[in-house]
C-alpha cells in the first residue's frame, strides 16, 4: 500500500471556535508543518527522522485526521487511491486500524491501565470486522505469540508487564487487523537499548512478512539504520534532505541531518569510551 | 446458547470474585453482611410482617419492647418491627431507583463535559455548577407541587443533586482519561469518540463512581428520612423508615426508644453502603487490586521481555 504525501501545510492556533469565552483569547497562528512532501512505496520501510519538536509526529496525526478542530490542515495525502485530507470523520475512521496501523511512543501510556490487554488487542477487530468472539479470541492469542508473548498474556493488565512487553502489545493492537501501512511513532523511545534492537527486529520481521509498508519515524539515527530503507529529515516542519538511510548516515548533507547524525556518533562513542 | 451459558459463567464468577475480595476485608464483610440482611428483610417483609401493617393497638400506645411488640409500639399502637420491616423495602426501591438515575445523570453530563463542541462543553459545566447550587430540599419543595409528597419526589430531587455532584467529582478523572494517549490510541485503531468513550473513559471513572453511588444510596436513605420529615417524602401511610423517625421524632425526650430504633437502623445501613462502596472500589480498580493483579499470574514474565 502506498502513501503519497504532497505539499502539506499544517498550521495551529487562529480561530478557537465556538465557545463561550472571548474571541479576544484566540491563539496567534503558528505553523507546524510547512509544504511537506514524501512519498512511501508499497512494501516500502521509509523512515522519517528529526529533532524533538520538528514536527514529525503531527505529519502521522494531521494525514489520519487526528488533530483537533483548531489545528487547519491542507495538502494532499493519498493512500492507494483515496484522498486523506479533507475525507469525513467517518471514511477516515474506517480507514485507521484497518488500512493503516499505528504504533505510539511510550507504551505505558498508550494501553488503557484499567483494560486487559487482550480486550485492548480485540478492540479494532471488534471495530472494523464482523467476528464471532471465539474468532477474535483466537486472533489474539496466535497475534500474542506472533509478537512473543503467550496467549495467557492476554489477561493481563498493562502495569503487570515490563516496557518491552507493553510496547509488543501496542505491535500486537496495530497488526491484529492486518493493515497494509504501519505507522510507527517512535516506538523505541521509551525502552532501553537491548529492548529496542528487540523491538526493532520484531518491528521488520512482521511488517515484511505481512507484506506492508512502515513509515517510521524517529530521532534515532541507529535505530532508523536498522528499520528504515530511506529516509527523510525534518526540520521546523520542513523536509531538508531525502535518501537512502545508509548514504544519510554517512554523508548528510543538510545542517540538520548532520547534527543529528554527529550527535549519534558522539553518544554512541561516548558509551564506548565509558565502558 | 452455550455461548450464553459460558458468558453467564463468566459473569457470575467475576461477580463472585469481586464478593469474595469485599468479603475477606473486615469492613466489607460488616458490609455485605448489613446489606445481606436488609435484602432478605426486604423478601421476607413482602410476604409477611409479624402483625399487619392495617392494625392498630389503641390500648398499647408507646409500648416498650415486649414478646408482643419485639421493639415496642408507636404513638398511635402500631408495631414498630412490622413498620420498620415494611420500610426496608421502600427505601431500597429508593436507593436503587436513586443511583441508576444519578449514575444515568452523571454519565450523561460527563459525556457532554468531555464534548468535542466547545460550547456543548460549556454549557454543560456551567449547567452542572449552577444547578448544584440549588439544595435538594429545594428541588424535592418545587417538584412537590405538582407531584405531591410521594416517593417520586424523592427519587429525582436526589437522582438529579447526586448525578449532578457524581458528574463534577469524576470530571478530572473523565477528562485525564479523555486526554490520554491511550484514548488517542484507540482513536488511531479507528474508534469513534462515542466508542473510546464507553470503551476507555467509562472504565476509568467506574472506580470513582462506585464509591461515589454508594455514598449517594446513603445519603439518598437520610434524604429519605429529612424529606420526609419535612412532609414531602414518602406518603402518609406508607411504610418507611424516615416515616417512623417523623412520626417519633417530637416524642424523643419522653419514648426515646420510638426514635432509636429507626435511628438506628439508618445508620447502620447508611456506614454499611459506604463501606461496601470503599471495598467495591478496591474490588474493581485492578491497579489497587492485588488480587485482580494475582489473577494474571500465569502470565510468562519470561517471554518477550
Amino acid at each position: 500500500m502506498s502513501l503519497i504525501i504532497k505539499h502539506l501545510h499544517v498550521n495551529i492556533g487562529g480561530d478557537p471556535g465556538k465557545s463561550l469565552r472571548r474571541r479576544s483569547q484566540k491563539a496567534p497562528e503558528k505553523k507546524i508543518l510547512r509544504d511537506v512532501s514524501l512519498h512511501v512505496a508499497d512494501r516500502e520501510r521509509v523512515g522519517l527522522v528529526g529533532a524533538s519538536g520538528s514536527g514529525k509526529s503531527m505529519l502521522a496525526m494531521s494525514v489520519m485526521g487526528l488533530l483537533p478542530r483548531t489545528v487547519h490542515v491542507s495538502g494532499s495525502a493519498v493512500l492507494d487511491g483515496t484522498e486523506l485530507i479533507g475525507g469525513t470523520p467517518q471514511d477516515l475512521a474506517d480507514i485507521r486500524g484497518r488500512a493503516v496501523g499505528f504504533i505510539f511512543q511510550d507504551p505505558g501510556t498508550t494501553l488503557n491501565p484499567v483494560v486487559p490487554v487482550g480486550k485492548q488487542i480485540e478492540q479494532p477487530l471488534r471495530r472494523h470486522y464482523d467476528l464471532s468472539k471465539e474468532d477474535r479470541r483466537e486472533r489474539v492469542s496466535a497475534m500474542l505469540e506472533k509478537v512473543g508473548l503467550g496467549a495467557s498474556v492476554a489477561s493481563a493488565y498493562p502495569h503487570e508487564l515490563s516496557g518491552g512487553q507493553q510496547q509488543r502489545v501496542g505491535i500486537a493492537c496495530a497488526l491484529i487487523t492486518s493493515p497494509k501501512l504501519i505507522i510507527a511513532d517512535e516506538p523505541t523511545t521509551a525502552l532501553d537499548a537491548m529492548t529496542q534492537l528487540q523491538i526493532v527486529e520484531l518491528l521488520v520481521q512482521l511488517v515484511d512478512g505481512a507484506g506492508a509498508s512502515l513509515l517510521f519515524i524517529t530521532h534515532d539515527f541507529s535505530v532508523l539504520a536498522r528499520v528504515a530503507q530511506r529516509s527523510y529529515v525534518l526540520e521546523s516542519g520542513e523536509i531538508v534532505e531525502e535518501g537512502d538511510t545508509a548514504g544519510l548516515l554517512a554523508n548528510p548533507s543538510s545542517q540538520a541531518g548532520d547534527r543529528l547524525v554527529t550527535a549519534a556518533k558522539e553518544l554512541t562513542f561516548a558509551r564506548k569510551e565509558s565502558r | 446458547m452455550k455461548g450464553f451459558r459460558s458468558r453467564l459463567r463468566r459473569a457470575l464468577s467475576k461477580i463472585g470474585g469481586t464478593f469474595g475480595y469485599i468479603w475477606h476485608r473486615g469492613e466489607g464483610r460488616f458490609a455485605l453482611i448489613v446489606l445481606g440482611i436488609w435484602l432478605l428483610v426486604c423478601i421476607v417483609a413482602a410476604f409477611w410482617t409479624p402483625e399487619s401493617l392495617d392494625t392498630s393497638d389503641g390500648y398499647n400506645t408507646w409500648a416498650s419492647p415486649s414478646p408482643a411488640h419485639p421493639l415496642g409500639t408507636d404513638g398511635t399502637g402500631r408495631d414498630m418491627l412490622s413498620w420498620l420491616m415494611a420500610g426496608s423495602g421502600t427505601e431500597l426501591q429508593i436507593v436503587v431507583a436513586t443511583c441508576m438515575l444519578a449514575a444515568l445523570i452523571g454519565i450523561v453530563f460527563i459525556s457532554f463535559t468531555l464534548a468535542r463542541s466547545a460550547l456543548a462543553s460549556e454549557i454543560a459545566v456551567v449547567v452542572t455548577d449552577t444547578l448544584l447550587s440549588i439544595p435538594i430540599v429545594l428541588i424535592a419543595l418545587i417538584l412537590a407541587v405538582p407531584l405531591g409528597a410521594s416517593l417520586t419526589v424523592i427519587i429525582i430531587a436526589c437522582g438529579v443533586s447526586y448525578g449532578l455532584n457524581l458528574a463534577r467529582i469524576a470530571k478530572p478523572q473523565a477528562v485525564l482519561a479523555a486526554n490520554s494517549r491511550y484514548v488517542e490510541a484507540a482513536r488511531a485503531a479507528g474508534s469513534s469518540r462515542g466508542r473510546a468513550f464507553f470503551r476507555h473513559v467509562l472504565p476509568n471513572v467506574i472506580p470513582v463512581m462506585s464509591v461515589q453511588l454508594s455514598i449517594c444510596a446513603g445519603t439518598a436513605i437520610l434524604a429519605e428520612a429529612g424529606l420526609t420529615y419535612l412532609g414531602i417524602g414518602v406518603p402518609a401511610g406508607t411504610a418507611s423508615w424516615g416515616a417512623s423517625l417523623s412520626a417519633s421524632a417530637s416524642f424523643i425526650s419522653i419514648f426515646p426508644l420510638t426514635v432509636v430504633w429507626p435511628g438506628a437502623l439508618i445508620t447502620i445501613v447508611v456506614v454499611a453502603l459506604n463501606l461496601f462502596g470503599d471495598s467495591l472500589r478496591r474490588a474493581v480498580d485492578p491497579v489497587v487490586n492485588s488480587q485482580l493483579r494475582a489473577a494474571a499470574e500465569e502470565v510468562e514474565r519470561g517471554s518477550g521481555k
